[in-house]
């Protein structure tokens, strides 16, 4: 009902669209990660033929906080975002002060059994979390324009006319292959839906001969551009992914004027002039006649 | 004349060769088996059928550019998808080296990805060469106890897999990715099948296009035979027989991948959320055991368990055949087409 107020005069809406689950599996794999290595380090202290080495409790914390580190360092890396490394530290800072609060920190056992009950409800909560991201991306397909809306706290709202669309890039991983999900990025004349991959070389010498010093630098950068948005500025995760992408290249193959039409412009345009010329002959002979 | 010549140097290098076929044809049935039991699903859970197209053509594709590499040719380009896969090779080459290209393409799949799990199981397997190999009969039971032993072994392995361990866990899922995975059910397009008549049709324009190439290689095979009977060395069994063990571990694997097909057609079958509850099964079944010999203290509580939890899991698979379809012919009797259309009509 909402979004039929904000609809325009004659205005058809052609799809609603919500990214799929696991087309944001970089999030997923945040709350994935912690629960199974809460899992494995519990097996580990208890269950294996190692859980003698784990008896006293340093060894199991060290070895969680050694695990979750090393995932927060290869996932920031990866994804170049450093967020990731610090929400890993900020837990396992809080679970190290909830293990020495409330007594876990005895045996390697019991905090095992902390970190695997901590893991269970710290995965649920950044899968809520991650839940209500996902939720909050709306794509409202409708005949004249796409509409982007999103945001948790900060409302987020983008509209996207066809005829301002000159490219449209599709990207599908292996999971969205197989799910039959995609991302459609609409890139228009002004650059929006484009971004850029850099690449630095640097290298620099120092040379040091008693006091004279001699530095030399020498460096390069590369830069290419390619099809990016924000999640809320392209269609994240849609499904179905191919039918989704055909009606958006016919929504926008119909907004392009054809040869045809543009002919018939030009032809409207110099009867309008024509008639404009008749009009003011008319004008100047009513006036020679009065 | 004393036949045990032709016997020797003749018949007997054919043996281990038999049998390796015998088992190829077992896994090639059962593969084509299981791509029948795939489409059975298809509708329904297209996401795990392509999912085990994706495996089966990176596995196809692996092998064709190992088939590159090793002839020296070289992978020029390289990409997997759901629906199909691309190995280019750097530059032309033919002759020997693209038979060894195709080869790798129409059989490596069959037996590179068994590779993976044997790679795993090498630590914990002690293999021996057994008996020697003088004869027909005597390079077959050669053959046939080196499978057994390793048979053995890796059955043993199997069982005694710990489902409260997650490296075994993780284990179990590779060797049922390897035994959805062996063949891709479809390529390019989901209506365009493959099936095993397509794979023979390919090995047998292989065969009659580079047939030297094929003497050339059983000539090989006779050359290591000679080497092995006048050295003493069964090398040639063993080489045979490490074909035979690849086979076996993807026989296996396709078993297993089997059970885990059937229980999604009965959930199927089933539908609704019941059907999801048959999931459970092998999981209720398997913690009740491990609970109930733990308390016991029973001393082969892990290949019991997982005994256990198969033998039930398969039971209410054909439990549910039985009630839900007569698929088995066994739920009521069969009619004479006549009969039914009088039942019919009435």
């Amino acid at each position: 009902m909402r979004i039929e107020s904000e609809l325009l005069k004659g205005e058809k809406i052609e799809k609603i669209l919500t990214p799929h689950p696991l087309s944001f599996m970089h999030l997923q794999a945040v709350w994935v990660y912690i629960l199974l290595f809460g899992i494995f380090l519990w097996w580990t202290a208890n269950l294996s033929q190692y859980s003698e080495l784990f008896n006293p409790w340093i060894s199991v914390l060290s070895l969680w906080w050694i695990g979750l580190i090393l995932a927060g360092v290869v996932i920031s890396l990866i994804l170049i975002r450093w967020r990731y490394f610090f929400l890993y530290l900020v837990i396992l800072s809080l679970g190290t002060f909830l293990a020495w609060k409330y007594n876990y920190l005895s045996t390697g056992s019991s905090l095992s059994f902390f970190i695997l009950i901590y893991s269970i409800c710290i995965s649920f909560i950044i899968f809520l979390g991650v839940y209500i991201f996902i939720k909050s991306h709306r794509y409202i397909v409708t005949d004249y324009r796409i509409i982007f809306k999103g945001g948790v706290l900060r409302r987020r709202e983008r509209t996207l006319r066809y005829d301002k669309i000159t490219d449209i890039h599709g990207t599908q991983g292996i999971l969205g292959q197989i799910f039959d999900f995609g991302t459609i990025i609409p890139i228009t004349q002004s650059g929006f839906g484009l971004g850029s991959d850099q690449a630095f070389a640097g290298g620099g010498i120092e040379t040091r001969a008693k006091r004279f010093g001699i530095f030399g630098f020498a460096g390069g950068a590369k830069e290419v551009k390619i099809p990016r948005a924000r999640s809320y500025y392209e269609l994240h995760g849609v499904h179905p992914y191919r039918e989704v992408k055909r009606l958006l290249e016919e929504l926008v193959q119909g907004h392009v004027i054809t040869p045809y039409q543009k002919e018939q412009v030009e032809l409207q345009r110099e009867q309008l002039e024509l008639q404009r010329e008749m009009k003011e002959l008319l004008e100047r002979q009513k006036e020679l006649n009065d | 004349m004393d036949l045990s010549i032709i016997d020797t140097f003749l018949l007997a290098p054919f043996a281990p060769l038999l049998g390796l076929l015998l088992f190829w044809f077992t896994q090639l049935i059962l593969s084509e088996s299981l791509k029948y039991l795939m489409r059975k699903i298809w509708n329904k859970h297209r996401a795990f059928c392509r999912f085990s197209n994706f495996i089966a053509l990176l596995f196809q594709s692996i092998s064709h550019a190992l088939g590159y590499t090793l002839t020296g040719t070289g992978v020029g380009e390289f990409s997997v998808s759901v629906s199909g896969a691309k190995v280019e090779p750097k530059r032309e080459k033919k002759g020997f080296a693209l038979f060894v290209a195709d080869l790798f393409l129409v059989m490596g799949p069959f037996f590179i990805p068994p590779v993976l799990i044997f790679l795993i199981l090498l630590p914990f397997l002690s293999i021996q060469v057994q008996g020697s190999c003088g004869s027909f009969s005597s390079c077959f039971i050669s053959f046939g106890s080196m499978l057994q032993g390793f048979g053995l072994q890796f059955l043993s392995l199997l069982a005694n897999l710990d489902m409260f361990n997650p490296f075994h866990i993780i284990f179990l899922i590779i060797i049922l990715m390897v035994g959805l995975g062996i063949r891709p059910s479809f390529i390019e397009s989901e209506e365009r099948r493959v099936g095993m008549i397509e794979d023979l049709a390919k090995i047998k324009e292989m065969i009659c296009s580079h047939y030297i190439f094929i003497i050339l290689i059983l000539l090989l095979f006779f050359f290591i035979y000679y080497l092995s009977y006048f050295s003493g060395i069964n090398i040639y069994t063993l080489m045979v027989s490490f074909l035979g063990w690849l086979s076996l571990i993807s026989v296996i694997s396709l078993l297993l991948a089997h059970i885990l097909v059937l229980l999604i057609i009965s959930s199927d079958r089933v539908g609704g959320m019941r059907g999801y509850l048959l999931f459970l099964i092998p999981i209720v079944s398997y913690l009740i055991c491990r609970s109930i010999f733990h308390v016991t203290n029973y001393g082969l509580s892990i290949p019991t368990s997982n005994a256990i939890s198969i033998i039930v899991t398969l039971f209410t698979v054909i439990l549910v055949f039985k009630v839900k379809t007569n698929k088995l012919k066994i739920g009521e009797e069969m009619v004479a087409g006549k009969e039914r259309k009088d039942e019919d009509r009435e």
